[in-house]
């Protein structure tokens, strides 16, 4: 397991949170600040390579999710097509968004 | 139902004698008339015709049952209905207090969603989703390879879940059978899939287990010889933690949907930055007058229906038994009575007229229920925990249950005995067509002999007024 990193940890949590929306957001942060070190100099090749591998590890974990996902959207419509009972009465609730 | 043949309720067949052939049966006659030959034709016929009469007598009576049946059928199935509509209608205010006609509205439904079941209550509920947790993961490092030990054969591969261990065998030791046979087996405790996490053009297949709850969890896959084949997830499941109504106490969960309240379920989405996402839970109006207009105007129906059964010009039902169980059920709903704040229907709007009917005044279950909720909740309890509505309920099976309901036995009895009458009628009715196909033999062949013998009268009446006229000729000279 790689160390903490205060600045990468959260888009980590993000990202094992399935939280892509936020994790997209704090990357956008992240690479800002990166651009901005490789301009002032200090960045290094450590933290390129602490780079690559967070990116990787998102790239991976994301495409495991997606697959979870895909795996039970897939159970779902096979079960609606048994007449599996629903999880939850969806009819029983209207949802709207505040204005 | 049985059926009668038309034959019989149209006037007897009149046959028409024979011409002399004695035996032969005749055939109809388009005048009505027994045309034989004989003069005594017309006797004949009157006797087949009365014959005929007299033995469908019974069929006649049979059919005036059968159709008095008929008319009581007719009205148990309109009652059915107006029963079932009843039935229905108590139901539907069961689905209306216990959810069905409360809605949500929230603040910010990218952070959390709502389900709404029996026993919400109207009400506003902020939920600070600090974090919706994790959850555990594990992978293996490198592309899947295992291969089955003795070729054809399975391996059987253990899958750890924290602190158990379980067996599992796919149809063969390929990921995708491996990762099935997890599902299948223990789908409730981890999912697994297989995924690619290398290109189309040079596939890196991996098993991925998820665990099903939140929060840290060992996952992993051992292959026969107890070696590990995953490597858990860089960044451990975590639960899920929020805090209701800035209570200042926050909560974990190993599950993404809570219950905050009875019947109200919040399902986290997202971690909310510190800003708490409001649920506002509201009843529709619309819903529970809706239900409750359908239910006084179902009952009135079966009111009307019923009464319709009694008195002057009353219905096929008059004067049974089912009448008076029947009122004694609607009136057992309409003067239901609590010894709570909410006494009666006419507390919740549900006024019991001078002639059995009710009115119902819009709005004022709504009223009541926002006043004194609790109240309103114990009166109406539900279908299966006490109360108005499990009273109604329980008074409407008696009525309507298929196999024990009063209207359905009833329904079921009158339709045997119509079956039961009608085939009597069918046996009757072929015994009348024998009786008239024998009558009619009989009299043919009485008509054909009466024929001959009044056809040799008049030959021998004809040779003995010529032998006369020549016995007179001869005398004379």
């Amino acid at each position: 397991m790689p160390p903490v990193d205060a600045r990468t940890e959260p888009i980590r949590r993000a990202v094992a949170s399935g939280e892509f929306g936020k994790a997209q957001a704090l990357w956008e942060d992240y690479a800002g600040r990166l651009a901005e070190e490789v301009r002032s100099g200090t960045f290094s090749s450590a933290k390129l390579e602490a780079t690559r591998e967070l990116a990787e590890w998102c790239r991976v974990t994301a495409l495991c999710a997606r697959s979870h996902a895909q795996g039970r959207l897939n159970r779902m419509a096979i079960a609606r097509q048994y007449g599996a009972p629903c999880a939850a009465s969806a009819s029983a609730s209207r949802i709207s968004a505040r204005a | 139902m049985g059926t009668v043949s038309s034959s019989l309720t149209s006037p007897v067949t009149v046959y028409s004698g024979s011409s002399g052939s004695a035996g032969s049966s005749g055939s109809t006659s388009p005048t009505g008339l027994f045309t034989g030959t004989s003069a005594y034709s017309a006797d004949l016929q009157a006797v087949i015709t009365r014959a005929v009469q007299i033995a469908t007598l019974p069929i006649e009576l049979l059919q005036n049952q059968q159709s008095f049946l008929t008319g009581q059928s007719n009205a148990q199935t309109a009652l059915d209905t107006d029963f079932s509509a009843l039935q229905t209608a108590v139901q539907n205010i069961g689905t209306a207090m216990s959810g069905g006609s409360f809605q949500t509205d929230i603040s910010d439904p990218t952070i959390v969603g709502a389900t709404l079941g029996d026993g919400a209550t109207q009400g506003v509920y902020a939920i600070d989703v600090q974090d919706i947790g994790a959850y555990a993961t594990s992978m293996t490092p490198s592309s899947w390879n295992a291969t089955e030990t003795v070729a054809g054969k399975p391996d059987a591969f253990q899958l750890v879940v924290g602190a158990n261990t379980y067996s599992i065998t796919g149809t063969d030791d390929s990921a995708g059978s491996v990762a099935a046979a997890i599902n299948a087996r223990y789908g409730n405790l981890v999912d697994a899939t297989v995924v690619n996490v290398g290109s189309s053009s040079a596939p890196d297949n991996r098993i991925s287990l998820q665990s099903a709850t939140l929060g840290p969890m060992t996952l992993d896959i051992k292959n026969a010889a107890g070696t590990s084949l995953q490597t858990q997830g860089a960044t451990p499941g975590r639960l899920a933690s929020y805090e209701i109504d800035n209570s200042g106490k926050v909560v974990t969960s190993n599950s993404r949907t809570v219950t905050v309240s009875d019947g109200v379920e919040l399902t986290m989405l997202a971690s909310d930055n510190g800003t708490p996402a409001d649920v506002t839970v509201t009843q529709s109006p619309s819903a529970l007058d809706s239900a409750m207009s359908t239910f006084a105007a179902k009952y009135n129906q079966a009111v009307k229906d019923v009464a319709a059964q009694r008195g002057q010009s009353a219905g096929a039902l008059q004067a049974t038994p089912i009448l008076t169980e029947l009122q004694r059920s609607l009136s057992a709903i309409s003067t239901y009575s609590s010894s709570g704040a909410i006494s009666g229907l006419n507390d919740l709007g549900l006024q019991l007229n001078d002639d059995g009917s009710l009115t119902y005044t819009e709005g004022t279950l709504l009223s009541a229920d926002i006043g004194n909720s609790s109240a309103v909740t114990a009166f109406m309890g539900s279908a299966t925990t006490g109360g108005f509505l499990e009273a109604a309920a329980n008074a409407l099976t008696n009525i309507e249950d298929p196999t024990v309901g009063l209207l359905k036995n009833a329904e079921t009895t009158t339709q045997t005995q119509i079956a039961d009458i009608g085939a009597q009628i069918a046996a009757k009715q072929a015994q009348v067509t024998q009786l008239q196909t024998n009558l009619t033999s009989q009299m043919a062949a009485a008509d054909s002999m009466i024929s001959m013998v009044q056809q040799q009268y008049q030959e021998i009446s004809g040779m003995f007024a010529a032998m006369q006229v020549e016995d007179q000729m001869y005398a004379t000279g």
